[in-house]
């Protein structure tokens, strides 16, 4: 991106801070109506799922290559929640063990995801290894072999009691602020490692894979790593995900989960990490709205596929920055990725 | 390039014009339904079922049957003078979606009682949730036992559906018939073992020298099952019994037939437009008959049926009926209790015989664990002038209660608990 | 195990592989010869199949008439969404991710338009008349009906073939493929083209639709169900090539049918992806493949 940070951030910052008001003060907005449990109970979820999103652009928009395998990361990181609390007779009732061990498995899934994606040679096999990879996950789960996952009836019933043994993280709203920290601090180290060095280099590769190597860049290491940090996260948004339903279930394996991680993202504008939020958000609210009136949110999804593609593959947000600030962004480039 | 000032502003104006219009909208879909519902003079009944995704089939039948029983009681003047209003959402045949509009139909919508759901993985992620609010849940069309057994039986949960161990009963009549050696063949889940191993039970208590010659069980959804039929053949057996589900149960059959196994089918449940689907081949297949439009033991039944085929075209399926009923079982007892309040409808429906309902002459909810008792029908597949394909009765067992755990047994008492 | 068991669970194979293959040709021929990706293909197929349903249910032209009205419509549709939608990508120079969306989307869609129009619950076509019951092929009695459908498979391909090798069309579209620039100059119609193929793919997945519904059955989501394997039999037989393609359809079929008799269901499925994996990675070109790697 050729805009300095620190021009591209001053005039903005009011912007930033409003959207933060916005957030701290909803719970209370939304402890006036008579369903606010239910308010927060859908916005908990649009942050957590603007995680997965955010954790999805990292390995699409900057490392340029589109996993439709991203549900390994977000089932993987639940099961691993659900089993850890509730199936190996542990009798844990604090959620940070199971926090860490998901991201742990996202860590070492995204190493093995990353090992395979970086040794195939285009777009379509990365996008069919990924999908396969989540896919088996999903069977095994499905299958349950070692009996720890419930088959189809998933985990249920996860207790969700304190945080570090001293947050109580029991009702929507403590965990609704335990949840919108998570996603403020995970947006900021994310956003610190896109530009970072690291960040660049991945954009390099992304825009040509060839020449950055040529400069001695380690590809396959830099994509692995990439995989790995988007799985970090992904996977914390997985696990977060199973105390906020408090159960984990084999279709969170479904291939649709991956590909609603890339419409969110696609959406608000890929590459830019604010796009997955604006994109979660848009997309979950007109969700539960369409959901409400017709009964048929597949329908619109596709529609939703085919618009994106044909008319926005920018996404909104760029079109917002320049909306916002005309000046510095009139020389922007369209960001998207042409894989 | 040069700043242009006002160009700036009035974008942002118009910018933030739209995004408040946006608020405006969505906050008046969201709040709108809570005014609307502000009288206390309807009873509002939240219903769940699959509109989309796999299992739509019979979630889609399911609430249809739903919608009608709402009609019948709101024809004949409503409750108690209180007309009832369906709220009606959809699962997505998905967990997070099913639990999430459960919370929307509870909190928001403030429904007095639930119903429906077909997939017991859904009911699963509710039970604690329906706990927590002390709502009223009456499932219908969930098979899986554990439903019931501890830890997740609870006060508030009803299971309409009779016990998969109950249903798989139905064996034990074709197994005296067509001999002794059976395979069994079920989709690769929980439920589908479930009903594998409960069906070798009742084989084994009904012909105690039955032989189980094999058991196999393929992917859920599975297209091809020539190659699992192919061992069925190999293995000889009198009888098969078919677990499958869904566009599986379609494939198993047609498949068997036309590779030309000719052994005796007896399936673990029927539905009427998968068997339309299965066509002639389905002619002579043996079956639990859960609901039978044209019962003969509940004459209540074919009226209904005749309505539900005015109103959608089509004869009603085992879910329907089983959506029907499940509406029923509630507000029965809301007549019987003459109020909406939780505790006194949930001990009616406890104590409560509920007679000649469309299922059964006689059903009820046991009070140890809310499995309800009702009775079996083992049915034959045969033309029919009025169905096409229609069941006849085999055996009728009017209080079959004899495998399922005592009911002083179940350990669910310390969570039935108030 | 005795040999008739074999024997069977062989022919298994081999009918799950003539509709593999079926399948396959026409994505091989759509993904290799013209480097678009139809994930909507698995929809055409679904498609062939509701409409050889309704022909059969609500006309008289029974069912050898369905096979070209199913292929008129798919095909007519599969050019419709060619000419719309995805040359508009190609000349915005968009890459393969975009088509997978654009065609996911377009099968989302169209799947539910034919749940709102044929509705969710499965449903059956039957065996037709003439190929009902089964025939002795030494120590096997196999049915008619699934002879038929590999008999079918082998002259759909043989005809493909010959397309492709022999006519001057099918050589014009080798010819966009090895070329297009060069070709182009020549006067070749490429894009005109690349829509005729697309529908002949499209079309070809028509056709295997009406041929597999009674067989398979019919539902919404038969077409979703199917299409991961169609990927691995097509990289495994190498992008464009059609022998490729039967190779490993027919590979495939008999992994899966041997895999559910020696193993599981469960772990001929999971065989089938850690074939794809391997082969994407040591022989991303498959095993017939002209050196054309996944691209």
């Amino acid at each position: 991106m050729p805009t300095s940070h620190a021009q591209r951030t001053r005039p903005v910052i009011h912007w930033w801070l409003s959207v933060g008001v916005i957030l701290v003060v909803l719970p209370v907005a939304f402890s006036l109506t008579t369903f606010s449990d239910y308010l927060t109970y859908v916005v908990v979820r649009m942050m957590i799922l603007a995680l997965f999103a955010m954790s999805f652009d990292i390995v699409y928009g900057y490392a340029g290559m589109f996993s439709l395998g991203h549900a390994t990361f977000l089932g993987g990181g639940a099961y691993v929640a659900g089993i850890l609390m509730r199936q190996i007779g542990l009798d844990i009732q604090d959620a940070l063990p199971a926090l860490l061990a998901a991201m742990l498995f996202g860590v070492l899934m995204g190493w093995l995801m990353g090992f395979l994606a970086s040794r195939l040679a285009s777009p379509l096999a990365v996008l069919l290894v990924t999908f396969a990879i989540a896919e088996t996950l999903g069977l095994l789960v499905m299958a349950d072999p070692l009996n720890i996952t419930n088959a189809d009836n998933g985990i249920s019933g996860i207790p969700r009691q304190t945080l570090g043994w001293i947050i109580g993280i029991k009702s929507e709203v403590a965990f609704y602020y335990v949840v919108l920290a998570i996603l403020s601090l995970s947006f900021f180290a994310l956003r610190a490692i896109v530009r970072s060095p690291f960040g660049d280099t991945l954009l390099a590769i992304r825009e040509n894979r060839q020449r950055a190597s040529f400069l001695g860049y380690r590809v396959t290491h830099y994509q692995m790593a990439a995989f790995m940090v988007s799985g970090f996260f992904a996977s914390l948004a997985g696990a977060l995900t199973a105390f906020h339903e408090r159960s984990c279930s084999p279709e969170m394996f479904n291939f649709f989960v991956s590909g609603d991680a890339f419409i969110y993202t696609v959406l608000g504008g890929s590459g830019t990490l604010v796009g997955p939020l604006i994109g979660t958000t848009i997309i979950i609210t007109a969700q539960e709205i369409i959901g409400d009136l017709f009964h048929n949110w597949l329908f619109f999804l596709g529609l939703i596929y085919i618009g994106l593609i044909m008319f926005m593959p920018g996404g909104l947000y760029p079109l917002v920055r320049k909306y916002l600030n005309p000046v510095q962004n009139s020389c922007v480039q369209d960001t998207t990725p042409r894989s | 390039m040069p700043k242009k000032k006002i160009d700036k502003g009035v974008n942002r104006r118009t910018f933030l014009k739209m995004g408040s219009g946006a608020m405006v909208a969505v906050g008046a879909n969201w709040f709108l339904p809570n005014i609307v519902l502000g009288s206390d003079d309807e009873i509002r009944l939240g219903a769940l079922a699959a509109l989309s995704g796999p299992v739509a089939p019979f979630g889609v039948e399911q609430a249809n049957g739903i919608k009608l029983a709402v009609e019948q009681y709101n024809e004949k003047g409503g409750i108690n003078g209180r007309k009832i209003k369906l709220l009606l959402e959809d699962t997505e045949s998905k967990k997070d979606a099913g639990l999430a509009n459960t919370r929307k139909l509870v909190e928001r919508d403030k429904v007095h009682f639930l119903t429906g759901v077909c997939l017991s993985s859904i009911v699963m992620a509710m039970q604690p949730y329906i706990k927590e609010k002390k709502t009223i849940f009456v499932n219908s069309n969930s098979g899986n036992d554990i439903l019931v057994k501890p830890p997740h039986c609870n006060r508030y949960y009803f299971k309409e559906l009779i016990s998969a161990w109950t249903i798989t009963l139905a064996i034990q009549e074709p197994a005296k018939r067509v001999g002794k050696k059976w395979y069994f063949m079920a989709d690769n889940y929980t439920h589908g073992k479930e009903i594998v191993d409960y069906a070798q039970k009742s084989l084994k208590a009904a012909v105690p020298d039955a032989e189980i010659v094999g058991a196999d069980f393929p992917n859920l959804g599975e297209s091809n099952y020539a190659p699992y039929l192919t061992k069925v053949m190999a293995a000889k057996p009198d009888g098969l019994f078919v677990g499958t589900i869904g566009a599986g149960y379609v494939r198993t059959i047609k498949q068997a037939r036309q590779m030309g196994l000719d052994c005796h089918l007896h399936t673990f449940c029927w539905f009427h437009p998968l068997a339309m689907a299965i066509g002639k081949d389905i002619v002579g297949t043996t079956t639990a008959a859960l609901y039978i439009p044209n019962n003969p033991k509940v004459p209540r039944a074919r009226e209904i049926a005749d309505l539900y085929k005015k109103k959608f075209g089509h004869w009603p399926s085992t879910m329907a009926g089983e959506g029907f009923n499940g509406v029923e079982c509630i507000f029965e007892a809301v007549k019987k209790a003459g109020t909406t309040d939780t505790e006194p409808v949930i001990e009616t429906m406890e104590s409560m015989e509920y007679k000649n309902t469309i299922l059964s002459p006689s059903f009820r909810f046991r009070k140890s664990d809310h499995q309800a008792i009702r009775a079996l029908f083992t049915a034959e597949a045969v033309k029919d002038p009025t169905f096409t394909y229609g069941l006849k009765v085999l055996r009728y067992q009017p209080n079959p209660t004899e495998y399922l755990v005592p009911g002083d047994k179940t350990g669910c008492d310390k969570y039935m608990k108030f | 195990m005795n040999l008739t068991m074999i024997a069977l669970q062989t022919m298994n194979g081999l009918t799950i592989a003539a509709i593999y293959i079926l399948l396959a040709s026409g994505l091989t021929i759509v993904l290799g010869l013209q480097g678009i990706i139809n994930t909507a293909h698995g929809f055409f197929y679904m498609l062939g199949a509701y409409i050889g349903l309704t022909l059969v249910s609500y006309t008289d032209l029974g069912f050898w008439l369905c096979l070209p009205a199913a292929f008129l419509v798919t095909s007519l549709l599969g050019a419709g969404l060619e000419a719309s939608g995805i040359r508009t990508l190609t000349k915005w120079n968009r890459g393969h991710v975009h088509q997978v969306v654009l065609t996911l989307g377009f099968a989302i869609v169209g799947t539910e338009v034919v749940k709102f129009i044929w509705g969710t619950v499965p449903q059956n076509t039957s065996v037709p008349a003439l190929l009902r019951g089964a025939i002795s092929l030494g120590p096997i009695v196999y049915p008619k009906y699934w002879l038929f459908v590999i008999g079918s498979s082998i002259s759909i391909m043989a005809a493909l073939w010959i397309f492709f090798h022999w006519t001057g069309l099918g050589i014009l579209v080798r010819s966009i493929d090895i070329n297009r620039e060069a070709s182009e100059a020549l006067g070749t119609n490429a894009p005109l083209l690349t829509t005729v193929i697309f529908g002949l793919g499209t079309g070809i997945a028509g056709v295997a639709g009406v041929l597999a519904g009674p067989i398979l059955g019919l539902d919404p989501n038969m077409g979703f169900e199917l299409l991961m394997v169609l990927f691995v039999v097509i990289i495994l037989g190498g992008l464009g090539s059609l022998m490729g393609t039967v190779v490993s359809g027919i590979l495939i079929g008999l992994i899966i049918a041997y895999g559910t008799m020696l193993l599981s269901g469960l772990a001929a499925k999971i065989l089938v992806f850690g074939v794809m994996i391997v082969i994407l990675i040591f022989r991303p070109t498959g095993l017939l493949g002209r050196g054309v790697a996944v691209k």
